[in-house]
């Protein structure tokens, strides 16, 4: 289970990270309360 | 927390199978994974951050290699400190290391919020725990020959399909990753034709730089050749000596060569050396963490981990947070695995 665990981990790392690199490349900051597209 | 750290240990001893070297281990990683954790919600800048969560890594896999799950206590270190904790070395040299955390609040009462929530489910886990039924023969060695190959036996065996998921999972994410960061070009690329193109457009000089003394009195590296004309060129004079002020003066020298013509001795021309400034101090000086209560339970880990979540505003720093709770989740399955001697939580 623990194998399980470290590859979706690992899976979730490089999405996560990639869609932060692409959040900052359009927004230039890397911060959560930035991010508020959905918010009016 | 602590007695019930103590009482897994104790129900691991009833069995007379944990040593007292391993405990000692466990009290010693323990701490430090946990002030580890704690350092991961207060410390300002990410690297920080990143250096801690690898600390907890490592503290894991011997963890993991001690309670005898050699293999993953092996990928552990390969996949989370090779793999994993670069990559966030490298997205955050992407994204700039110097970016510190903001401490506004943008929700009111939000850090109140997330410690209450973290100490809630540090309580609930701490009370699954207790009330969880150890197996009855306790801890018992695992019928393999060795680690490797009893894992090999069910992840290939009994668990084959969700292998392949697994693996099936990873490429997309591979694949999604390449996709989420790919860019368009918006201009067209400069290769080399274009850079050639570009120079000669520009009238930078194509042939080889006439070098340093050439036809002059003298061939010095400072010293700058001269045309056909007769005067000197300054481009002959390298470049970093001409950055630095280091040249002999074209006007002054034309003038020695005069006097040398005119039979006079020309005095050497001094360069002028520039020290390089003061050397700045370099380091910046990282904050030491400390807290006073240790609080030694692995759940606690996972508390952390999701108060991280709930606490820091840098995505990044964020995401370690999820590594935490997923490692602890591993810790745990580990050593379920061993207390159940069965290698299926590995």
């Amino acid at each position: 289970m623990a194998f399980f665990v470290m590859v979706v981990a690992a899976a979730e790392v490089v999405v996560g990270l990639s869609i932060i690199v692409a959040i900052f490349r359009t927004r230039r900051s890397a911060s959560v309360d930035d991010v508020n597209l959905l918010k009016n | 927390m602590n007695h019930v750290s103590t009482a897994l240990l104790q129900a691991l001893s009833d069995t007379g199978k944990t040593s007292t070297g391993e405990a000692v281990l466990f009290w010693c990683l323990a701490p430090i994974m946990v002030l580890a954790g704690i350092g991961l919600l207060v410390v300002k800048k990410a690297v920080h951050a990143a250096l801690l969560v690898i600390t907890i890594m490592i503290s894991l896999a011997i963890l993991y290699i001690a309670q005898g799950a050699v293999f993953l206590g092996m990928v552990q270190v390969v996949v989370y400190t090779g793999a994993v904790m670069m990559l966030f070395l490298f997205v955050l040299m992407l994204v700039g290391v110097d970016g510190s955390d903001s401490l506004v609040e943008t929700i009111r009462g939000q850090r109140w919020i997330a410690l209450l929530a973290g100490i809630g489910l540090a309580c609930v886990l701490v009370g699954v725990v207790l009330k969880a039924v150890y197996s009855p023969q306790g801890f018992t060695a695992v019928a393999v020959d060795n680690n490797p190959q009893g894992i090999a036996q069910i992840l290939f065996g009994h668990y084959v399909f969700a292998f392949e998921v697994v693996g099936a999972l990873l490429v997309t994410a591979a694949l999604g990753a390449l996709v989420l960061t790919h860019r368009q070009r918006l201009t067209p690329r400069v290769g080399q034709k274009e850079r050639a193109d570009a120079r000669v457009a520009a009238g930078a000089i194509l042939t080889p730089l006439p070098a340093p003394g050439v036809y002059a009195r003298h061939n010095a590296m400072d010293v700058p050749a001269l045309g056909p004309d007769g005067q000197p060129l300054d481009i002959s004079v390298p470049r970093v000596l001409r950055i630095r002020g280091q040249e002999a003066d074209a006007q002054e020298f034309a003038a020695r060569i005069d006097r040398v013509l005119a039979g006079g001795s020309a005095g050497r021309g001094q360069a002028v050396r520039q020290h390089p400034g003061e050397l700045r101090d370099g380091c910046d000086g990282g904050q030491p963490v400390s807290l006073s209560t240790i609080s030694c339970w692995r759940r606690f880990l996972f508390s952390l981990g999701a108060t991280t979540v709930l606490l820091r505003r840098n995505a990044i720093i964020v995401f370690m947070g999820v590594e935490l709770m997923l490692n602890a989740t591993n810790l745990t399955l580990v050593t379920f695995a061993r207390i159940h001697g069965d290698l299926t939580g590995q």
